[in-house]
């Protein structure tokens, strides 16, 4: 039954995040994935406990819900933020490319433009200069920015701007 | 022996813990998003838990496979987007003063994504230009199915 209710919760968070979602980014709607996920455990424990649930069955599923969430949301991201499988679809459509002809059609100006927009409509940069909104939000994005990533932002993204800056000294 | 109930809860408890001090001790200062060791330790716990729980054993060894695959492509996934993300490149640059930035778009390397693509075998390089493999194709169309599926916005 625990299986059951943990699955059923997770699949019912994610329909009704993406629903109220309307197909938008999803780290731009956070606090709706966060909602649903609660809603869902709080009805999943409920129907537990009227089928005589122990009351660590009803830690049990929130708990167990997170990692599915987490996946979810990797997933999710991946999908829609993806460059490599945005690149995959423009040679699709468009057949064979030079290097030369996928970077023109990619138009990563844009792209970058793209989320820089996306970012300022969710809240996380304001001002004429796009700084990080000095709200609570803008504290919190911070904070994890240096939490996770460092003083130097992504890991993997700094060493591969600093091998470029190499080569081209 | 402990109860079915019991033994989930120890088993998320100890994926929490183990993913985060695979964070905090070792991924945190590398270049991969693939973590093996937490995966291998939490498959031991999972084993461990089969034996020593005293009742749905077939249950516990299902939801303990679930949440550990579920854990190990979320924390891929977390690991990416910290490691190697667009997005969160962009917004890490506009922590820094407007002079010190670097252009946004520097942070979108084709040349690299071309490499991916051809590693995961879903482009080649054929006379100079890159076509999609047969694997390719299928991701290509797997992917547009999806964000059809699910009305979603590319932002790729």
């Amino acid at each position: 039954m625990i299986l059951a209710a943990t699955l059923i919760s997770a699949i019912v968070a994610i329909v009704v995040s993406e629903v109220i979602g309307h197909g938008r980014v999803i780290y731009t709607r956070m606090a709706t994935l966060i909602a649903a996920y609660g809603v869902a455990c709080v009805i999943a424990d409920s129907v537990v406990k009227r089928f005589g649930g122990s009351m660590s069955d009803e830690f049990v599923i929130p708990l167990s819900v997170v990692p599915i969430m987490a996946a979810w949301l990797g997933f999710r991201i991946h999908l829609s933020n993806s460059i490599t499988l945005e690149m995959v679809t423009l040679l699709e459509h468009q057949g064979p490319q030079s290097t030369q002809d996928l970077v023109r059609a990619y138009d990563p100006q844009k792209h970058a433009e793209t989320r820089l927009r996306i970012l300022r409509e969710a809240g996380y940069l304001a001002g004429e200069d796009d700084h990080i909104a000095p709200t609570a939000k803008g504290r919190v994005v911070l904070v994890l920015i240096r939490a996770l990533c460092g003083a130097d932002g992504p890991r993997a993204v700094a060493s591969r701007l600093e091998r470029r800056r190499g080569a081209g000294a | 022996m402990i109860t079915f109930s019991h033994a989930i809860l120890a088993y998320d408890l100890a994926l929490i813990v183990v993913y985060c001090l695979d964070f905090i001790v070792r991924s945190r200062r590398n270049d991969t998003v693939v973590a093996k060791a937490p995966a291998i330790a939490m498959l031991v716990c999972l084993c461990a838990g089969t034996i020593v729980v005293g009742n749905d054993r077939i249950e516990f060894a299902l939801m303990g496979l679930l949440l550990l695959g579920a854990a190990a492509f979320g924390y891929a996934n977390f690991l990416a987007f910290v490691k190697r993300g667009v997005t969160f490149s962009i917004l890490s640059n506009h922590t820094r003063p407007p002079a010190e930035r670097i252009p946004d778009a520097a942070f979108i390397a084709i040349d690299d994504r071309l490499h991916e693509m051809q590693g995961h075998g879903w482009a080649e390089p054929r006379d100079a230009r890159w076509s999609l493999t047969s694997a390719g194709h299928r991701i290509a169309r797997l992917r547009e199915l999806l964000i059809r599926l699910l009305q979603i916005e590319a932002v790729g």
